[in-house]
């Protein structure tokens, strides 16, 4: 669940931010502190695979904004995450 | 922190960084740096750069394994010797301001070749008058019995000036240092004590300062604790004693003492020695000079200070031996790099395509060299970093299997400086393997050449030429390091028919038994102890023979005096030449196995009746006297006030030096003797016992030498206990780990270097292929073509054995300390050499060329 492109894709879901919120946003949905260097190699890979865009700059940073393309990846991931999870906390129960 | 931040960002590509290096640069400042993120850009930066180029290396996997893992064993092995060089040789000593420290040595041509060490009266006087040092110590090992906590045991010990631990800037755990008042005779007699010893005697306990402590059967005060881990130089003592020299007493003389300095602020060595040189003439008129002695003959002495950094005192011989090693590994890595160029030209080969398109295509250059730099670098940062592995699983191999062969082994490791050492090595390496096809693949007239597909174009010429190149280099490398490999194995071969002054010594145990002053003050008494000792020994079960000596072959004890022989030498009031001399009791030749060549070993009524006799070795004999024969029944000495003594035998010669240098001209005396110093009787009162036995490998015999030593004396301690065997190979340990490390370099060196060859030129011939099936098919036979390849490959093989051989001549000068029973340019090593690759490159000429002959011109041509 600590995929960066992943994390970065659920945090652009709630609306557009630059890089330092999106760190924040993760480490506070998810507990996972993103490095820097880590966080813009997902973004790059994001963008060049059509799943954000990116805003104008303000201010020396830059916003991105999730594309419908990405909307339906993040959706089609989380839709294949979910029997995982709920297997998971099923057994775990059971058990 | 962010400054390392920004300079990780350089590693991503100039695109990447362009369009994200602003919004990068302000999180990096909103994040506020840290290592960790420091190291996160820096890891995403060079996965970035270097996914590509892991991707293309990634699609060649045999190119690759083979490319890596060739320069990974040449990294890996150039780094484990550089660990050990900058360990000994480089890195500053573990000392307070070492650059001042020196060890201060003499030489005395006229009394002796080599180095000689430091006297009492040297010290005093530089102590007293030297204007350039801050100050000056003296230092010798020793051991000391201690008796009264637990069982007896025989301690390493240094005895030192008071100068000399605050002089390498040593400050103790507990207690204090020496002070004069220690160091001056009549005192109070005071100890200090190693860190671990502390914790095994007296559990730590800070109360042991001011505690008692019976050192050699004296009652000494523990007066400080040495801090953990203490080594002075190579020495790790436990008990460190006061030198007490008394200053009323000293003569000239007596050289026995090691010397260590500190040079006062800005002074150079050669001001301190040229200070020192000009206090040595007036010292006969401080200190008188012994009597027979005189100043005439300490002027023929020619006593001249000889200081150098007191680092050499630390590495001593091994530093030639290092770097010969280290220029050795770095002709493996050479070989490594030529071999992976090779690799690359013939990868890049069937890129040529590739290439040529890109260039037809626009792409500049610079493009295509950055594509194969980045290549070649990738490959080689892997490689160091493997090799970095290797290093560090070399480096614990040594330490586990030669930890006695270089000084300090076992404190060194693949520290930083070697990790740097390694990738700056690795980058280098990719630089230098990657030059050739940078030149070739990046040419304008690429595209052009990839037309006429190189069939006897000047482009194929060209390439052609390079790898001639290659070949010749890599043959004139595989000579030189295949006539080192052969001198080496001579070398071996010589030192191992060597008679060392003893036979089957691993069947002789020695055993060191000290019966201090205290225990007997009697010189006589003393003796019967020993005698007593030896018969026990003898009586026990299994035993063969014992006998006692002040020195065992090899062991490094290094007693000096002057020789005089009754009308020859040294009695025209010149100095004679000092010789080694050894104190032995009655049967020692017997039990080490070294024959009596003329006349008789001594005998206990010699020894006690204190006859006037001497032995002597046979290569002393014959320098001396002629022959073994005529040495018998002439008389020596080695003072001019004591008496003449009668040479009643003459042995076999010791190699005490080790079996590379000359066997030792040796004087052997009687173990208890009068007159051997001015007029009194003395007695050798630290003896090792060679006991020659089957029962050696038998943990039982030591106790049962225990038993029978302390049966009759329950206060001696038995100390260094080890086969004679087990001290010869110390003794030689560094030659032999030289050796060792040469022919395994030399070993996988010329491995590397023989593939080389054979790879390139099977390439060479495989290429010609459309050449051969011409040729076949315009009507000439398969003998003609071998024949004309066989001749294309030989002359280059014979270009680059010219090469080879004098490279190998004037390289096997360097190896000229390292060679023993055979001469740095023996014709036979030379022939052999000479002929073992030329038939490795006649086989490389022929199996491809006769493969390409005897397959149908049809099917070449369509190939």
């Amino acid at each position: 669940m600590n995929d960066p492109t992943l994390l970065v894709l659920a945090s652009l879901a709630e609306g557009d931010k630059h890089g330092y919120a999106i760190l924040t946003d993760v480490k506070t949905f998810a507990d996972v502190e993103l490095g820097a260097g880590t966080l813009y190699a997902a973004i790059s890979r994001l963008e060049n695979r059509g799943f954000i865009k990116a805003l104008p700059v303000e201010d020396r940073r830059r916003p991105y904004r999730l594309t419908p393309l990405g909307r339906q990846q993040l959706k089609d991931q989380l839709a294949a995450l979910a029997p995982v999870m709920r297997v998971g906390l099923h057994r775990l129960k059971q058990s | 922190m962010t400054r390392w931040a920004r300079l990780a960002m350089l590693v991503y590509p100039r695109r990447w960084r362009q369009r994200y290096g602003m919004e990068l640069e302000t999180l990096i400042d909103d994040s506020g740096g840290g290592w960790r993120v420091v190291l996160d850009v820096a890891r995403q930066a060079l996965l970035m750069r270097t996914s590509d180029h892991l991707r293309r290396l990634a699609a060649a996997p045999v190119f690759t394994v083979t490319a890596v893992l060739t320069l990974a064993i040449a990294i890996g092995a150039n780094a484990v010797i550089f660990s050990i060089v900058n360990g000994l040789l480089l890195r500053p000593l573990p000392l307070a301001n070492p650059e001042s420290l020196v060890g201060v040595w003499h030489v005395a041509p006229g009394l002796v070749s080599g180095p000689l060490n430091q006297a009492a009266f040297t010290y005093f006087s530089y102590r007293d008058q030297a204007e350039t040092l801050e100050d000056i110590g003296m230092w010798s090992n020793t051991t000391a019995a201690v008796v009264g906590r637990g069982e007896p045991e025989e301690l390493q010990g240094l005895m030192v000036t008071d100068g000399t631990l605050p002089i390498v800037g040593v400050r103790p755990a507990v207690g204090r240092l020496f002070t004069a008042s220690d160091d001056a005779p009549g005192s109070r007699e005071t100890v200090m004590i190693s860190h671990p010893y502390w914790l095994r005697a007296f559990q730590g306990d800070p109360s042991a300062i001011g505690q008692s402590l019976i050192v050699d059967g004296r009652a000494r005060e523990v007066i400080g604790v040495l801090p953990d881990r203490f080594r002075f130089l190579q020495h790790a003592p436990d008990l460190i004693l006061p030198l007490r020299l008394n200053r009323a007493q000293t003569q000239i003389g007596l050289f026995r003492y090691q010397g260590v300095a500190r040079l006062k602020p800005g002074v150079t060595i050669q001001q301190a020695t040229a200070d020192l040189a000009r206090l040595i003439p007036s010292m006969p008129d401080r200190f008188p000079i012994p009597s027979g002695f005189s100043r005439q003959m300490y002027e023929d002495f020619r006593l001249a200070p000889e200081i150098h950094p007191l680092r050499e005192d630390l590495s001593g011989d091994v530093s030639g031996m290092l770097w010969i090693v280290f220029g050795t590994v770095g002709l493996l890595l050479l070989v490594a790099c030529a071999n992976v160029a090779n690799l690359f030209l013939l990868r890049g080969e069937s890129r040529r395509r590739e290439f040529a398109v890109q260039l037809a295509l626009g792409s500049g250059r610079a493009r295509i060299a950055g594509q194969l730099l980045g290549e070649a670098l990738t490959l080689s940062l892997g490689s160091g970093l493997l090799g970095i592995g290797i290093a560090h699983a070399g480096l614990r191999l040594l330490q586990r299997t030669a930890p006695g062969q270089i000084p300090s082994l076992g404190e060194m490791s693949i520290d930083l400086t070697t990790v740097a050492f390694a990738m700056t090595l690795a980058a280098l390496a990719s630089l230098a393997f990657c030059v050739l096809p940078i030149q070739r693949f990046t040419r304008p007239n690429l595209p052009e050449a990839l037309k006429e597909n190189g069939r006897g174009s000047s482009d194929g010429r060209n390439r052609h030429r390079t790898r001639n190149a290659l070949v010749a280099a890599q043959v004139a490398v595989a000579l030189v390091l295949l006539v080192g490999s052969m001198l080496m194995v001579r070398t071996f071969v010589a030192i191992r028919g060597i008679a060392p002054g003893f036979v089957d010594g691993s069947n002789v145990l020695t055993v060191r038994i000290n019966i201090a002053e205290a225990v007997s003050p009697d010189p006589v008494t003393t003796a019967r102890v020993h005698e007593q000792l030896g018969l026990g020994i003898a009586s026990i079960p299994g035993v063969r023979h014992v006998a006692q000596t002040s020195s065992i072959t090899t062991d490094g004890a290094n007693r000096k005096d002057p020789f005089f022989v009754e009308g020859i030498i040294g009695e025209d009031g010149r100095m004679p030449p000092v010789r080694r001399m050894k104190w032995v009791a009655p049967g020692y030749y017997q039990t080490m196995g070294n024959p009596v060549v003329a006349g008789r070993d001594f005998t206990w009524p010699d020894i006690f009746d204190r006859r006037e006799v001497a032995i002597i070795s046979e290569n002393l004999a014959r320098e001396t006297f002629g022959g073994v024969d005529a040495a018998l029944g002439r008389r020596v000495r080695s003072s001019p006030t004591s008496p003449w003594r009668e040479i009643v035998g003459v042995v076999g010669n010791e190699y005490d030096d080790g079996p590379m240098r000359p066997a030792t001209p040796m004087v052997y005396w009687p173990f208890l003797q009068e007159n051997y110093a001015p007029s009194r009787i003395t007695v050798e009162r630290a003896l090792v016992y060679a006991i020659r036995s089957d029962r050696v490998r038998d943990a039982g015999l030591l106790r049962d030498i225990q038993q029978a030593t302390w049966a009759i004396n329950p206060a001696v301690p038995l100390s260094r206990v080890e086969t004679v065997d087990d001290v010869y190979r110390r003794a030689t340990a560094q030659e032999s780990f030289a050796l060792m490390i040469l022919a395994i370099a030399s070993g996988v060196t010329l491995l590397l270097a023989v593939v080389g060859i054979y790879g390139v030129i099977a390439y060479v011939v495989a290429q010609s292929r459309t050449e051969v099936g011409i040729r076949l098919a315009l009507g000439a036979t398969g003998q003609d073509v071998v024949r004309l390849f066989m001749g294309r490959g030989l002359a280059v093989v014979a270009l680059g054995l010219a090469i080879g051989t004098v490279a190998a001549a004037a390289s096997a000068s360097a190896l000229n300390a390292l060679l023993f029973g055979v001469d740095r340019l023996d014709l036979p090593v030379y022939a052999l050499a000479i002929l073992v690759i030329a038939v490795i490159g006649v086989l490389a000429s022929w199996l491809p060329a006769r493969q390409a002959a005897t397959t149908p011109p049809g099917i070449i041509l369509r190939g």
